[in-house]
């Protein structure tokens, strides 16, 4: 999985996580359907959309930083070049 | 030399991008905030007095009138481990054609959109007046995993089932610290995990395939051709794939 696409996979957890703490902390109401699957959509594409900006950023600057070698090596084995 | 400058104008955008990202999380953060105003002040459709046989009902909560708690923002409050005592009147005009005779009366507690709880107490003669004391409520093992403001739905039923009177009205059940339940607890736990694999997302980067790389390598394109910068050797080569592609360093054509 690339960068951007790890990062739009966080993305959406954490927009839908942060709509359901928002639930449990009663910023918002949730009891009622309509409404609650809007937040859920809404906030799973806009997370989506950050995460992947931010996972392809993280990328361009890992890559920068530790070149495209050794990603290249990461992404091979599954761990972390040194 | 000339890789090595072409890089930091690279990661300065890098840099520039991450900025962009953080500021748009913050301004997420401001819709969140004003979508939850309106959201605390939903449209309830309260039907205190069905208009089918005309019957009259109140229910109290604690005492008080449910009528009173129709929005979230005027919601009872329920502690943790607290108990609520709802209580049923109803009745009908006598000369009423076609007279409910109830059968049940229900709480409903909603989430979701959903009825994750439901007491019901049923009448052994199904009277067209009468009072129905539901001591003792409590929204049960809900209690350890849920918190927040919660839409319950108080109703009489007849006895095929038809819902001769209801009203909706909100509970606000906290946990201790607005944290000690289940939920909240495991969505935190999930928020920091998943930040910290956003955090470390830029370790799955894949490098651009260079202009030098035949096309059909492999490997997904993980045959770099540049070096990194700060190394004079192309010496990293962690995989067999990778090794004999490290060695052209001119193809520096990655944007």
């Amino acid at each position: 999985m690339s960068a951007t696409g790890s990062g739009a996979g966080c993305g959406v957890v954490l927009g839908l996580v942060l709509v359901l703490l928002a639930a449990q902390w009663s910023l918002i109401t949730l009891s009622q359907l309509v409404p609650t699957i809007e937040y859920l959509v809404v906030a799973a594409v806009i997370g989506g959309l950050i995460g992947a900006l931010i996972g392809w950023a993280l990328g361009r600057r890992y890559l920068a930083k530790h070149g495209a070698v050794g990603a290249a090596g990461a992404a091979e084995s599954g761990t972390n070049p040194p | 030399m000339a890789e090595t400058s072409r890089r930091v104008p690279r990661i300065a955008r890098a840099r520039g991008l991450a900025w962009i990202a953080l500021a748009l999380v913050a301004l997420l953060l401001v819709p969140v905030g004003a979508i939850a105003v309106p959201a605390r002040e939903p449209v309830v459709t309260v039907a205190p007095e069905a208009a089918a046989g005309g019957i009259v009902a109140t229910v109290t909560w604690n005492g008080a009138n449910i009528a009173t708690a129709n929005t979230s923002s005027s919601a009872f409050s329920l502690a943790p481990g607290g108990q609520a005592q709802v209580v049923y009147n109803w009745s009908q005009p006598v000369l009423s054609l076609a007279p409910w005779l109830v059968d049940d009366a229900r709480l409903q507690i909603f989430y979701l959109g959903i009825a994750v709880g439901t007491r019901d107490i049923y009448l052994t003669n199904g009277g067209s007046s009468g009072t129905v004391d539901m001591s003792n409520w409590t929204y049960g093992p809900l209690q350890y995993l849920l918190e927040g403001t919660f839409l319950l739905t108080a109703s009489l039923l007849a006895k095929n089932g038809t819902t001769a009177w209801s009203e909706s009205f909100w509970v606000d059940i906290t946990a201790p610290f607005y944290l000690l339940a289940a939920m909240p607890i495991i969505l935190l736990l999930i928020a920091i995990y998943e930040i910290y694999a956003l955090c470390v997302s830029g370790k799955n980067a894949r490098p651009p395939k260079a202009a030098a790389t035949p096309p059909s390598t492999p490997g997904g394109g993980a045959a770099a051709s540049t070096p990194p910068p700060g190394t004079s050797a192309p010496t990293e080569s962690a995989t067999p794939e990778a090794a004999p592609e490290s060695s052209p360093p001119s193809a520096g054509g990655t944007s």
